[in-house]
């Protein structure tokens, strides 16, 4: 592979680029569908693609094709080369990043994965299935997947620059719907990922299942002003908004409210948050970003207070910051694993303090970076009084800040638990709105 | 032209190995972008890619394995994989699938483009991306913009087993703008697009640089505007928003396979769903429509579905699975986000019908209430339950827009909100162009006129 990446960069340079980056991506993917109980289809996905990037005076343009022969890949960097003279010069533009060493990072691969047959990952699907369904008569499952990936992702530049990756995903879902005298309760949604075979696919069908008859009998609450304690997987969606608004290019380009609160305390001092592209077993995680920077680990917010954004070297270099190992692309900022430091209290400990509110396990809503404006509905929620879980609610809308609400949080559990890319504790926040009939 | 010959071989030894029905899409994409973000342009970007599905009813499942070496070799190799994929989900089904016919069809469907976005120079496209984000730097609170233009040019040739060859050949051409304004201590943003099936003629038509003007607009006047005051509301909607409901909240409750699994909508053809004054249909067109359709990925031609005529359900959107297990005709629904995905029931273009008011009346005839305003991004549950995000609201007094109010989300129950609504305006548009995600992502369109209703507003206590 090296030498169509070697020639790619040749081919950039004898065309007039002062830099070029090369990368092939190649992945085979083995899915089995879930619908109405059944898994019901398997799919095999097979695709490769080579992309480059040219700098010519500034200009920056890419090219990516599947068609992959020597012919294709000078055909599309000539494309490349065409485009970026026809462009503008960005006047931002620093430079690629120079050669540094790779971290050695474990779990990222599972031999095993390469052999897994069709027949096997129906067999994961239907473990999912089957356990939801013995779990409770009352469930059903409304759809599902299980999939395995093997990724091979190799990467060159001018700079000299040359990495490669090998890496296996395993992933599934499952959402699941209880019935009872006619009612039907609220759509429960069960996640699991990882890098390698174990990822435990009884334990997303068992989950989906509790989470479907545990909705039962909800009823409506009145509005009031309360304790919200939401879930990893409510916390996922509050820190995806969270990271948005410490990626770099945001900051620089003045969408995030967290531009000029380096070394100032954004959020309560109870919560320390990291971003890792080198968790072992974490699905973000690699051994390069996207402009061959070495992935790493960056405390972003240590004891409530902004320690550092995340950033490729183009806004790095913009800012006079250091590059963290996030670029998704030569321009873009991505976060990989999301690491929210525990607390102290058990889930329960943190439920027992509640005077009134409620415990949220699922938020169909929006939480935007860039105001702070949280608004959705809470799923799979409880209404708790004076530290006892009274009955599950239907119908409830949670409005706040994000900003407000991080810095309102009154409690974290010792348990971290993984949602996809986002490692986190339960939480517990005051004084937010909730929204009842 | 070879691949169709090579495609015609794939099915035919498909059907020779015992499949009962064989699909073989091929499809070639080639696209161009250019990104700007405040004055620079950072990226002009070409892709193109090729490739091809193939898919097999085989023992009563479905089997499916894609490719993107289109050679016959590799086309037969995806074949087996197809038949080992099919083979291997078949294992303890309990209700085997079949797949609808529909009929030998030959045709070949090329959407209106009139000016083919390939001819175009790059420095146009990097022109019109400029103009527009000077257009919004110039209101001086503006902070962040993010603009871009992109174009796909396309090709998809479809062969089965029931005799079926279909060439669908389009482009589609997208252009979208982000702002940021800041000011008293708040960034807020915004966010529109043009998109639409065409070539760049489009943008002699639609005007991008006054959209980005009016999205710079919207993001300075929301600055030092409040969150309104939550609960159930009277609402007047917009045709964006009405657009964004009728398909997300709505529209996924009446895709068939969610239907067999169970929603709001499950049995209840015949049945009263909405006020009588709301008809709903989803169409594979109009023909600039960013969801046209003229065939789906089944190598069905789609048909307008009436979802709703006043009020009463009438039927669901069918692909080929699901219309064999109902027992109906297949309606065109079956679409695939590429070559490398199997289809699924998809909406196409979906939207409210007109009705008889007056847009402008339906507000004066409000005496408290919001208007809301411009989608942003939502999702639904197939019991009906929906959450959307809004841009913008007005506060409505006695029949005037008496302030603005920062966007908030909007939830309720589709069948509920539908059945609320007592005045629809006669200003029918088809133009909330978007892509939809279930599993895979497909470009979709739709609209309606502006309405009012009764909705759940997440906004203060």
């Amino acid at each position: 592979m090296r030498d169509l990446l070697d020639l790619t960069l040749s081919e950039a340079r004898r065309l007039g680029a002062d830099e070029a980056l090369a990368s092939y991506r190649r992945t085979r993917r083995l899915r089995a569908v879930v619908k109405n109980d059944e898994v019901r289809q398997a799919t095999q996905t097979v695709e490769r693609a080579v992309h480059v990037a040219v700098i010519v005076g500034k200009r920056l343009a890419t090219s990516s094709t599947t068609e992959v022969t020597a012919d294709d890949v000078r055909r599309s960097v000539e494309t490349a080369i065409r485009l970026a003279r026809a462009s503008k010069p960005n006047e931002h533009w620093s430079g690629l990043p120079e050669p540094q060493p790779l971290p050695k990072v474990s779990g990222l691969y599972d031999r095993r994965v390469e052999s897994v047959s069709a027949g096997e990952v129906v067999e994961m699907a239907w473990s999912a299935v089957e356990r939801a369904r013995e779990f409770d008569a009352r469930v059903s499952v409304v759809d599902g997947l299980v999939e395995v990936t093997v990724a091979d992702h190799f990467l060159a530049t001018s700079k000299g620059f040359y990495g490669e990756d090998k890496g296996t995903v395993v992933w599934g879902y499952l959402t699941a719907i209880a019935k009872e005298a006619g009612e039907v309760g609220s759509f429960s949604f069960a996640v699991e990922a990882g890098r390698s075979l174990d990822v435990d696919f009884v334990r997303m069908g068992e989950k989906a299942a509790r989470l479907a008859v545990e909705s039962l009998r909800a009823k409506p609450v009145e509005s009031f002003e309360g304790t919200l304690v939401v879930s990893p997987e409510v916390a996922l969606d509050f820190f995806s908004a969270l990271a948005s608004a410490y990626r770099a290019d945001n900051v620089w380009k003045g969408s995030s409210p967290l531009a000029g609160k380096l070394g100032e305390q954004v959020v309560h001092e109870s919560l320390t948050v990291k971003d890792s592209g080198v968790v072992e077993d974490g699905v973000m995680s690699s051994l390069f970003d996207a402009e061959g920077s070495p992935r790493r680990e960056t405390v972003v917010i240590e004891k409530g207070v902004l320690k550092r954004y995340i950033s490729n070297t183009y806004v790095a270099n913009v800012l006079g910051i250091e590059a963290t190992g996030n670029a998704s692309s030569l321009l873009d900022v991505a976060p990989t694993n999301t690491l929210v430091a525990p607390g102290d209290m058990s889930t329960e400990e943190l439920l027992e303090g509640v005077k009134r509110g409620i415990y949220v396990r699922r938020f169909s809503g929006d939480v935007r970076f860039q105001d702070g404006v949280v608004s959705g509905v809470a799923k799979q929620a409880f209404y708790v009084e004076n530290g006892e879980i009274k009955h599950p609610v239907v119908g409830c809308m949670i409005s706040g800040n994000l900003y407000d609400m991080l810095r309102n949080v009154s409690g974290a559990s010792k348990e971290v638990e993984r949602v996809l890319n986002v490692y986190a504790p339960t939480l517990r926040i005051e004084k937010v709105s909730i929204l009842g009939k | 032209m070879w691949y169709l010959d090579v495609a015609r071989e794939v099915v035919e030894a498909g059907v020779s190995r015992g499949a009962s029905y064989v699909d073989v899409r091929i499809e070639r994409y080639r696209s161009t972008s250019v990104r700007v973000s405040r004055g620079q342009v950072e990226e002009a970007s070409h892709r193109s890619a090729a490739g091809s599905g193939v898919r097999a009813l085989y023992r009563g499942s479905w089997g499916f394995a894609s490719t993107e070496e289109l050679t016959r070799e590799s086309l037969m190799e995806a074949l087996e994989a197809a038949l080992s994929m099919a083979r291997a989900s078949s294992e303890g089904r309990k209700t085997p699938s079949k797949a609808a016919e529909f009929g030998s069809v030959k045709d070949r469907v090329r959407a209106d483009v009139r000016v083919n976005p390939l001819d175009v120079p790059i420095e146009e496209k990097v022109e019109l991306v400029l103009d527009a984000d000077r257009e919004i730097r110039s209101r001086r609170e503006v902070r962040d913009d993010r603009v871009s233009y992109l174009d796909t040019v396309y090709g998809k040739y479809i062969v089965n087993s029931e005799g079926a060859e279909i060439a669908v050949e389009g482009a589609r051409v997208r252009a979208t703008a982000y702002v940021a304004a800041a000011g008293e201590g708040a960034v807020v943003p915004a966010y529109d697009a043009i998109a639409r099936t065409g070539g760049f003629e489009v943008f002699k038509e639609r005007d991008f640089v006054a959209l980005a003007g009016k999205v710079a607009d919207r993001a300075v006047r929301l600055l030092g505007a409040r969150v309104p005051k939550g609960g159930l509301v009277t609402a007047v909607l917009d045709n964006d928003l009405l657009g964004l409901i009728v398909h997300e909240a709505f529209g996924h409750t009446a895709e068939a396979d969610l239907v067999l699994s169970g929603t709001v909508l499950t049995g209840k053809v015949g049945e009263k769903v909405a006020s009588e004054l709301v008809t709903i249909i989803d169409s594979p067109g109009p023909s600039y429509a960013f969801g046209w359709t003229p065939y789906d990925d089944e190598g069905v031609r789609a048909r307008d579905v009436v979802i709703v005529e006043k009020g009463v359900l009438k039927e669901y959107m069918q692909n080929r699975e699901t219309a064999a297990t109902m027992g109906v005709e297949p309606t065109g629904n079956g679409r695939a986000q590429g070559y490398s995905y199997a289809p699924l029931v998809r909406m196409r273009n979906t939207y409210m019908a007109a009705g008889n008011w007056d847009p402008e009346e339906i507000i004066q005839e409000t005496r408290e209430g919001l208007y809301l305003k411009k989608s942003m991004h939502g999702q639904a549950d197939s019991n009906g339950e929906f959450m959307f995000a809004v841009q913008e609201a007005w506060e409505i007094k006695n029949g005037e827009l008496v302030r603005p109010l920062r966007g908030v989300a909007v939830s309720g129950n589709a069948i509920k909100v539908l059945k609320s609504v007592d005045a629809v305006g006669k200003d029918l548009i088809i133009d909330s162009p978007g892509f939809c995600i279930k599993m895979q992502i497909v470009p979709v369109d739709g609209g309606g006129p502006h309405i009012r209703c009764k909705i759940i507003v997440g906004g203060r206590q």
